[in-house]
């Protein structure tokens, strides 16, 4: 698939993302500068940047790829987010912006004395993160292997190099403006690919529907497996996929780089305005399209009938179907574009959370030097990136999906869950937030690699110890609870000035309104 | 002082409250409309792809819910700061 267009494209991305980068680096000195943009983002872009942070190509590339095998999964990951949303404009966004500076750790720490509550908030973060970041370096391997002719390793390594450069030299500012510029991209491609689409049919969507349908009709002819199958994983997944948002602390610090609460609310309704439209048009459009025009046609499926590259290239064969070499060269670029700042995020998040919260907070005991603790962010970008890098190598041919999943349930299962009681119950103790947040980790990796899709399909038993591969339904509930029980137990832990410190917070929390 | 710090923990407990019940409609919506689906493709396994109403309907439900909230926050921000300016 190597064309000159796509490398010149190509180019002009890492090009681009590295000006940016260097203009960015101008403006960074200072750890808020470096953390949080110095809080100088407008509510709008932010919203461009949530919007960018959430639309990861695995994402993007994986709804078009599920609907174009005829998995009706697809909805619910269009859909369920969207709640999450609304759930984090409602509880999270305000306290968020104005409790916290820089991560996500210290807001839930600031309930507590000592260091453990963030040292595991801090590492609850990072197996969400690194998780995260894993899916999305298997992904960018094989797209670009794919699309570049680059072998896999060497795709992984470019990506990786390209993720510690911003990050490392542009921090916050940088990963903020590089991941405005791709959602921006990501809309105008998926925009273009939408009128190219609909120019095919006259401009007639009934038209494209009903080909679409008749092509379904003739090709999905067995039933299809997913979550929707079974009640329980239905709600599971619908559980993991919006809940788990609001335990993603890419997306969560992006509340820090913003001015104030107003802005943090704006944000979230650019980014679920956005979001909503780029995959309802990737789901009802391009899948569509896909659907029709693809299957019929020889060159795009091998010798066994299955699409090159997987189901999830379907949107990237449309467009060269669409518009040929040049069409294809622009959504490939689109797509590398998406990867490099999603990976971005995901870094400053990790960094974040291994410079701040665990050398400077718990290590250092809050003793460390502003520069010191950018010296180790920087070390830690570093650090990030080799083993992103590594691990990405490792994963090679893993399941995408699955790997998003793991990092939404964990995120639904010990983030979320320690989050919103940390911000919203009086109640809760030290004791019971380690204990529920543990549990909940513990649970959902735990029924993760029990379930099919690690235990038959990847350690190859012939029946898995626990019958489904979402289990935020359970494991979510179990930390709520083993926080509540642990917490109501902990007795000694309720005083006047635990009290005094809760509602001296939780009037901060919404001070905006006064 | 003490004033004004019981008016700020009355703001932040009345907001609480309201928030958790728009994020109760708003999770017990979902959750019917997760059984809709479950039962959708009980009858037929491309039900949600092949109508796509579920997907307009799923996303409508949540913007309106997100939307109405920003309003609904908005309006009661107005009063407390007229009242407030009495």
């Amino acid at each position: 698939m190597r064309s000159p267009i796509a490398i010149a494209l190509f180019l002009i991305v890492i090009v681009s993302t590295l000006l940016i980068t260097r203009w960015a680096a101008r403006r960074t000195r200072s750890r808020s500068e470096f953390y949080a943009a110095g809080s100088s983002i407008t509510g709008t872009q932010n919203g461009l940047a949530i919007a960018g942070d959430f639309m990861s190509a695995s994402t993007i590339l994986g709804v078009a790829g599920l609907a174009f095998t005829g998995n009706s999964d697809a909805v619910l990951y269009i859909v369920a987010p969207l709640l999450g949303f609304t759930v984090m404009l409602l509880f999270i966004a305000e306290p968020l912006r104005n409790l916290g500076r820089y991560t996500v750790p210290e807001v839930v720490a600031l309930r507590f004395t000592g260091r453990g509550v963030r040292a595991f908030t801090a590492a609850a973060s990072l197996v969400v993160t690194i998780f995260y970041l894993i899916a999305q370096m298997v992904g960018a391997g094989a797209l670009i292997e794919i699309l570049l002719g680059v072998p896999y390793s060497l795709a992984v390594v470019v990506v990786a190099t390209l993720m510690m450069l911003y990050v490392a030299f542009g921090g916050m500012l940088a990963t903020t403006w590089v991941q405005i510029t791709k959602a921006i991209v990501l809309i105008v491609g998926v925009l273009l690919m939408t009128v190219l689409t609909l120019s095919r049919v006259d401009y007639d969507i009934g038209s494209l529907y009903s080909t679409a349908r008749a092509q379904m009709e003739i090709v999905f002819t067995s039933n299809r497996t997913g979550a929707l199958n079974s009640l329980y994983s239905t709600i599971s997944l619908g559980l993991a996929l919006s809940l788990g948002v609001c335990g993603l602390p890419h997306v969560l610090m992006r509340f820090f780089t913003v001015p104030d609460a107003r802005q943090a609310r704006r944000s979230i309704v650019v980014a679920m305005v956005l979001i909503a439209i780029v995959f309802l048009i990737i789901l009802f459009v391009l899948a569509y399209a896909a659907i029709a025009f693809l299957y019929g046609k020889p060159e795009f499926f091998d010798d066994a009938g299955v699409l090159r590259g997987g189901a999830n290239m379907a949107v990237v064969h449309l467009s060269r179907l669409l518009g040929g070499d040049v069409l294809m060269g622009i959504v490939a670029a689109v797509t590398f574009a998406t990867i490099l700042a999603v990976v971005a995020g995901l870094t400053m998040a990790s960094a974040g959370a291994l410079a701040h919260d665990l050398y400077a907070q718990v290590f250092r005991r809050g003793a460390a030097t502003e520069a010191e603790e950018l010296r180790v962010f920087r070390l830690a970008t570093l650090a990030v990136t080799v083993v992103a890098a590594l691990l990405g190598v490792a994963f090679k041919g893993t399941n995408i999906s699955f790997l998003v999943s793991l990092a939404f349930s964990v995120a639904a299962s010990a983030n979320f869950p320690v989050l919103m009681l940390a911000l919203y119950w009086r109640g809760l103790t030290k004791r019971g937030a380690l204990l529920g947040g543990a549990v909940g980790l513990i649970s959902s990796t735990g029924m993760l690699i029990a379930g099919p899709a690690i235990w038959v399909d990847v350690l190859h038993y012939q029946q898995p110890l626990f019958g489904s591969n979402y289990p935020t339904l359970i494991a979510m509930p179990l930390a709520l609870l083993t926080a509540w029980a642990t917490s109501l137990l902990d007795a000694r832990a309720h005083d006047a000035p635990a009290d005094r410190l809760f509602d001296d917070l939780a009037a901060k929390a919404t001070q905006a309104e006064s | 002082m003490a004033d004004e710090s019981s008016e700020s923990m009355r703001r932040a407990r009345i907001r609480a409250r309201v928030c958790l019940l728009l994020a109760g409609v708003s999770c017990a919506v979902f959750l019917f409309f997760l059984v809709l689906l479950n039962r959708a493709v009980q009858q037929d396994p491309l039900a949600p792809l092949r109508d796509v109403r579920f997907s307009v309907i799923g996303v409508g439900i949540n913007f309106a819910l997100a939307l109405g909230s920003v309003v609904a926050f908005g309006y009661w921000r107005r009063l407390e700061r007229t009242r407030a300016g009495r």
